[in-house]
Parts: C-alpha cells; structure tokens; sequence
C-alpha cells in the first residue's frame, strides 16, 4: 500500500509556481527523505500532504484519503513535527504529552499506559514534572517526535527535526525514527544534513518546484558518480536557477 | 469535547504560569478602581476663591459666609482690588472670583460679577453654577435684594437625580469595567492567539484533528471566565470601598457585561488574524481599542462637547453603548426596556466582526 501517492500535484501563488507537477509515492513502512534547498518547494508540498494547503491542480491521496476532500480524516492519522519547537514551553512534561494525547482523542487509560512508556523510553521519568522549557534542546526534540506519534499515525512528517541539535543527538533521534519506522509508522522528513539523508531508505531531491531525483541513496550515488549524498545534493542544486 | 477541555485545561496553565498575565488580570482591576476612585476625582471640592467686596455690609458678608460654608468653595483670600484678583488668577492661587459692588443692597438692579478660571471649562462651568445657585437661594439675598424684576421669585429647585452627592465614582466604575473587559478579552485573546503563530505551536494544531473553532473557542472560553471575576471583583470594590451599589437588576447587568465582552472577543479575534507578532498585537490592541475606550466612550471627556466627527467616530466604540447600558442599570436601576438599542448595537456589532474574522481567519494559513 501507498501512504502517499501523488499525480502531477502542483500549487502555484499568483504566477509563481512553488510545487510544479511533482508524481510520486511514499510506501508503507519506509523512511522517505525529502530533500531540497530552501526554496525548492518542500514546505509547500509538506503543507498539501497535511490539509494545511489545497493543492492548484494534480491529485494526491494520504494514509488513503484524497487531499482535497478528505483533509479531516487525513489529519487524524498524520503526525506533525515542524521545525520550529511544537511543544509548550510553559506546560510540564506529563502536561504535554496529556495535551496532545487528548487532542487526538486517547483515552485516559490508554493516555496513561502511553505516558509511562514514553517517559521509559526516554529516559524521562524523573523528569515528568519538569517544565519543557529548561529540559536541553535534544531532550526536547525527541520528546516533540513521541509526542507527535503518540496516536499510532499512519505516517509522520518531520520538518527539519534536528535541526541546531548535537551529532551525539542527532543520532539517538535517528535511534527513535527506525523504532517508529519499526513499528510500521511510515516516515517523511525533510533536512538539510546530508549525512542524514544516507539514513533514509529513499530520498527525493526537489529542485526548483519538481523532483529532479527519486531512488535509494546507493543507486543516486551510482547515477551520479558521487562519493556521499553531499556530492549528489551539489550537483543536482547547482541547476536551480530559483533564490531562497 | 475531551479534545476541546484538554485544551482549554492548557490555556489556564498558560495564564496562571505567567507572572505578567496574572498582574493584568488580578492587579489592573483593584488599582485602576483605587486610581480613578481616588487619585483622579473630576469632582468639585474646596476650590480656592477670592472675594472683592466694594459693599462691606452685612448682605454681602452674609453672602460670603455662607459661600465659604459651601464645601465647593473655601476662601483663599479676600481682594483688595480688580488688579490683586487678576494676579491671584494668574499665580493660579483660585478658581474663581466673586465681586459685591458698592451699594449692592441700594441698586435698582443688584448684579454680582462672578469671575472664572476658564483653562478648564468644565470645572469653570461647575463652579459658576454653584455659586450662582448659592447666592441666588441665599435667603439674606430674596429678602434684601429682591427687586421688582425677581418679585415674583421664582425659585429654582435643583434636584440632583442618581447621584446625589456628585459623586465621580458613579460616572467611572461603568468606565472601568468597560476597560476592564476590552483589556481581558481583546488584548490578552489576541496576544494569546498570536502567541502560537509566533511560536509555530499554532501549526501543529491546524494540523491536529482538531477544528480552528474549537482552538478558537478554547482559547476565549478562559479569558471570558476570568473577565466575568474581574466584573465581580469591580463590583465588590464599587460597592463596599467607594459606596456605587448596583441599583438595577444585577442579573441584566452581567448578562449585557457578557454581551460587551463577546464583542471584545471578537475584536480580539480579528485582531489576532492581521497579526503576526505578540508585540503588533498588543500596539493595535492598545492603539485601536484602549485608547477610544479611555478617550470616545464618554469615561473621561463628555462625547457631547466633542466636534461632531469625533461624535460620530465614538459611535463604533463598544464601550461607549455598554457604558450607557451599564448606567443606566447599574446607577439609575432601569430594566431592559430602557437598554435595548444599547444592546441591539452590540449584537450587531458581535455578528458583523464574526462574519469578518472567520472571512479573514485561514484555516489553512
């Protein structure tokens, strides 16, 4: 199955043409990186999958649902990660995952089951009562991805999660992706770390409103003759005629 | 509606964890009823005058006995000439001036010349009537000086309806509350709602299953809670410091304070959708709502005395036809049938900025 299957999608503001015709399809399960430098239209075309945008024209379906129609159902079984912080400095830990939790309909015993979970998971335990704000940025961004899948999502889109973060970090986020991905939450993320990109099972790379490339990280470093995916990223960004 | 109590659970946490927020809203209320009840008095008590007396007989000490017995006058000092009393007036030393000529009792036509400071109209006004009313009631003054013109004595009986004793407070409280709620309700909801634009939490809401009305309606529910306390504690205040008790139907008074603070609502609401920063919140709100409610609502400045532009501007200021509502329940204790255009305007005022905010709130950004 599909999570995401796009025709020809494209979203145009005035004359400018932001997502052009972009077809593709992101398979259950897998990590799909979606690549591109500023200004290439990722946002926009993340903003579309979430019911946040209609698209101009072209279709596109996630989690099965039709985008144009169906964004209500289609916001109940995505999770949503922005790159700026999406948790509530002011609220304690437990405050919000209970929040989110009952934003997105858990019921309480399940809420609580979840909470203990996430918080062993985390290692957070002796931190449930402590206020988002003076926890460290990487503890934060990890418990922002729990808490954007604490409802099972059909498929969660990261927006540039670790962006500012530490390698040492970055990797133990990476750690709880494949265990989301394990579990069977199919995974979007934009970056702009490259080395991240190798982690991927597939990336896109979208230059200038279109996908210029779409395969496994090995076979795009093979087409392009590249030694990493920077290589491949530099090549393919040097087309862009489009500024940030 | 689980969704909708965890949020609006959420917003509470917000107000009560905020130092800031708490000061508007439990300190602004007490000191702006303890500065407009006491600091800031539009009431008329012991203004300084001098008397110019070319008579010295005893119609005219009599009459300046009875002057500095009134509590709106005390004598600053008693005028030797024109010239001293028009220094005194310009040392700022009196208010106003009262001038016997000689053989005042002995006229045909008896006239007393009042002299006013008139920098500040409304108080000179003030003043001149109530000199004139003492002096003309003055019993020395209808059994000396009656002539044949004033014969027949028609004497005027003032009864002042309400307010008996002046009394500035019942003026300002209806003021205040106005304030009160426009601040509450408008200001914080649209900083409030902002807030989470500003700090990109607004969008993983839009993108939760939950509806922007409902964010919407949560993020009002608890600042329309607390306003309605702050009404409590302005009419507790009112009531038991500066002696304002409800006169009306206390009922009909909280329910048209709820109508005013949908209206401020809404305000708030639009406000926050033209906006992208916390801080061009609070300066629209400030500047397009704080400032009419202080300068166009009638609170301070009579709007009768104002060019006729700024008369009709102050017809689009809420406060203006909630202050009147409120008087005329809360001070003159009239009912509904006496409020119903105020009101009218106000649930037009609450449809009309509906229909624009939900025209200009994107609800997919």
């Amino acid at each position: 199955m599909h999570v995401i299957e796009t025709d020809k999608l494209t979203k145009r503001f005035g004359d400018f043409t932001a997502v052009d015709r972009i077809s593709f399809w992101v398979e259950s399960g897998e990590i799909f990186g979606f690549l591109g430098a500023n200004g290439a239209g990722k946002t926009t075309a993340m903003r579309m999958f979430c019911g946040l945008s209609v698209p101009t024209s072209g279709k596109a379906t996630v989690a099965g649902y039709d985008v144009y129609r169906k964004s209500e159902q289609i916001k109940k079984h995505i999770g949503y990660m922005s790159q700026k912080f999406s948790l509530y400095g002011d609220l304690k830990v437990w405050e919000n995952i209970r929040l989110f939790g009952g934003i997105y309909g858990l019921s309480s015993k399940r809420l609580a089951d979840k909470t203990d979970e996430l918080l062993h998971t985390l290692n957070l335990e002796n931190e449930r009562d402590t206020l988002v704000d003076s926890l460290p940025l990487g503890w934060k961004q990890k418990l922002a991805f729990s808490v954007a899948i604490i409802h099972e999502p059909t498929i969660v889109f990261l927006d540039e999660p670790t962006g500012g973060v530490d390698p040492v970090t970055r990797r133990q986020f990476w750690e709880l992706i494949y265990d989301a991905s394990a579990r069977g939450i199919t995974i979007f993320v934009t970056t702009h770390y490259m080395d991240e990109a190798e982690y991927c099972n597939r990336i896109s790379i979208m230059v200038d409103g279109r996908i210029e490339a779409l395969d496994k990280p090995s076979v795009l470093k093979e087409m392009y003759h590249a030694g990493n995916m920077n290589e491949v990223f530099q090549s393919l960004a040097r087309k862009a005629t489009r500024g940030e | 509606m689980k969704q909708f109590l965890s949020f609006i659970r959420k917003e509470f946490y917000h107000i009560f964890r905020d130092v800031r927020t708490m000061l508007i809203l439990l300190i602004i209320p007490v000191i702006l009823i303890i500065l407009f009840g006491y600091a800031i008095s539009t009431e008329i008590k012991s203004s300084p005058i001098a008397i110019l007396d070319y008579s010295r007989d005893n119609v005219t000490n009599r009459l300046a006995e009875q002057l500095q017995a009134s509590e709106y006058f005390k004598l600053y000092k008693t005028a030797g000439s024109y010239e001293e009393v028009e220094t005194l007036f310009r040392q700022d030393k009196i208010r106003l001036a009262i001038v016997f000529p000689a053989q005042l009792s002995g006229a045909d036509e008896p006239a007393i010349q009042i002299l006013a400071d008139a920098t500040n109209p409304n108080e000179a006004t003030a003043l001149i009537q109530y000199a004139t009313a003492i002096i003309s009631t003055s019993d020395i003054v209808v059994r000396n000086l009656a002539t044949e013109v004033n014969q027949p004595g028609v004497i005027p009986a003032a009864n002042l309806l309400y307010n008996p004793q002046m009394k500035g407070a019942y003026n300002f409280v209806p003021g205040v509350m106005g304030l009160i709620l426009m601040l509450i309700c408008a200001l914080m909801t649209s900083v409030g709602i902002v807030k989470e634009k500003e700090m990109g939490t607004m969008e993983v809401l839009l993108v939760s299953p939950l509806k922007p009305v409902y964010i919407i309606l949560a993020k009002a529910t608890p600042y329309l809670l607390l306003s309605m306390v702050n009404i409590a504690t302005i009419l507790l205040l009112s009531r038991f410091l500066l002696d304002v008790p409800v006169a009306g139907n206390l009922i009909l008074l909280i329910s048209i304070s709820i109508l005013y603070a949908l209206v401020s609502l809404c305000l708030g609401l639009l406000i926050s959708t033209v906006t992208h920063t916390q801080q061009a919140a609070m300066l629209i709100s400030g500047m397009a709502l704080m400032l009419p409610v202080m300068l166009l609502s009638g609170m301070i400045f009579p709007v009768e005395n104002m060019p006729w532009i700024l008369r009709v501007l102050s017809n689009i200021v809420p406060a203006k036809w909630y202050i009147i509502a409120v008087k005329n329940v809360m001070i003159k204790g009239l009912g509904m049938a006496f409020i119903w255009k105020e009101t009218g305007i106000m649930l037009f005022m609450i449809l009309f900025l509906i229909v624009v905010s939900v025209k200009r709130f994107k609800i997919r950004l």
